[in-house]
């Protein structure tokens, strides 16, 4: 049910990941997080494939914000830019956050260690927390390779996961 | 155990140092629950500081470009986990269970000895891996990447079950996007003569990996095999003079 790694050991950080089905307030939580009342990046899933995917991403996201070089305001916009290869801000927020409607949806919390906020959270999305080997059933392929621009030929030396974290840590200097 | 055990910031005391080359350190250990090898690149006190930090930076996103151009050219590298430029680090996968083609030919060329073996054997042994050899420089090339330093310590070979392992390109610090003719030519010549210095024994195996690299790279490959030509006439020239 729970997914959490450790990031990077410089920063002494973790990442709680939580998958959530028939949420019924989808509008109140991307208001309360875009307030920065409700600390946590809420993630659509049809565009995630693995939950390393997330994990690169907060990852490049904590260090960012460690080393001051944060493109984003928050640590939840960060991840969701560094999820996105585009380098237009606006765009990659509405295109990995959730929209108001939205009922499928990823949490992902990030803690220092001994931190432990996921509860209270998670409390205020009403919904149905999902075992989160269940993504692969909200993940859309046809899309992800879209959105980040993978041909099929690339899937023959490269599994889709490899594909997509290699392009999220190099999209600060590249193009594909 | 206890000097190649190292804590190095962000590292921890689970990653070791597994080689000091000319301009990087690597380590091997888990970074976010996997196998990874951190290539930090150490700054060389000879240069300023400024110059130093710029051509680094430089490398590092040469690197991360190219093995990023490979995997979209269909050609086998590692995935990357961070690229960091204030530590000077990539964070890559960990090509596990490989081994160098210079390990792998240096092994086979002992065993043939001990065994008894004569050079024709070894050669056709080895043949169908110059053959894969060549086909992902001849794709590598087709694509415009040039490596920049193509030596069989750059190129690992991983057993995937098959009767041909699969062969994936690593260090791609000094390479670049470039179509020119020259470049893919003086790419070839660096290998040439990198098979002839470490493995004399086998350096027959440069022409099976032209071969394959010919298929592969048909639209330029005539006027890249001149070019190499040249290059090599050139080399020669150099070798008498110096
Ligand atoms: N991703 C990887 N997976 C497994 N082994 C690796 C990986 N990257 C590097 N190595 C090992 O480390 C060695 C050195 O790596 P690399 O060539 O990138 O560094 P380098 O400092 O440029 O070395 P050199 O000066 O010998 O060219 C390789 O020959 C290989 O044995
Ligand atoms: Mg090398």
């Amino acid at each position: 049910m729970i997914y959490k790694a450790e990031l990077d050991f410089d920063c002494h950080k973790s990442l709680s990941l939580f998958l959530l089905k028939d949420v019924q307030n989808a509008a109140e939580i991307r208001e309360m997080v875009t307030k920065g009342t409700l600390h946590c990046c809420v993630i659509k899933p049809c565009l995630i494939v693995h939950p390393f995917q997330i994990v690169i991403a907060a990852n490049k996201a904590v260090i960012s914000k460690m080393q001051d070089r944060m493109t984003t305001r928050t640590l939840s916009t960060e991840i969701l830019y560094n999820l996105s290869i585009s380098r237009n801000i606006t765009q990659s927020l509405m295109k990995f956050g959730i929209g108001e409607s939205d009922k499928t949806m990823l949490v992902s919390i990030i803690e220092e260690a001994g931190e432990n906020r996921s509860e209270i959270i998670l409390s205020h999305f009403k919904g149905v927390l999902c075992p989160i080997e269940e993504l692969c059933n909200f993940s859309d392929e046809v899309l992800i390779k879209m959105a980040y621009k993978i041909k099929d030929s690339e899937l023959e030396v490269s599994s889709l996961t490899d594909s997509i974290i290699t392009r999220i840590v190099t999209s600060d200097f590249t193009s594909v | 155990m206890a000097d190649d055990c190292v804590k190095v910031g962000g590292l921890g005391s689970n990653f070791k140092l597994i080689k000091q080359g000319a301009e990087a350190k690597l380590y091997k250990g888990i970074y976010l629950g996997r196998p990874t090898i951190v290539k930090e690149r150490f700054k060389k006190s000879y240069r300023h500081v400024d110059l130093d930090n710029r051509l680094t930076k430089e490398r590092m996103k040469s690197e991360a470009r190219a093995i990023l151009k490979c995997k979209a050219a269909g050609i086998c590298t590692p995935a990357l986990y961070l690229v960091d430029f204030e530590r000077r680090r990539i964070y890559m996968e960990e090509i596990q269970n490989s081994v160098t083609v210079k390990d792998y030919v240096a092994q086979m060329s002992e065993e043939a000895v001990n065994g008894d073996a004569d050079t024709g054997d070894l050669l056709m042994k080895l043949n169908p891996i110059a053959q894969e050899i060549g086909r992902v420089l001849g794709k590598l090339h087709a694509n415009n990447i040039i490596h920049g330093d193509l030596t069989t310590s750059n190129m690992l070979l991983v057993n995937n079950g098959k009767d041909i392992p699969t062969v994936v390109l690593i260090d791609f610090g000094l390479s670049h996007v470039e179509s020119s003719i020259e470049d893919k030519g003086v790419d070839l010549y660096v290998l040439e003569r990198a098979l002839i210095s470490t493995h004399a024994n086998v350096d027959q195996l440069f022409q099976v990996i032209l071969s394959s690299y010919v298929e592969e790279n048909k639209k330029q490959c005539r006027e890249i095999l001149k070019k190499l030509d040249e290059v090599r006439a050139r080399g020669r020239k150099r070798t008498m003079v110096g």
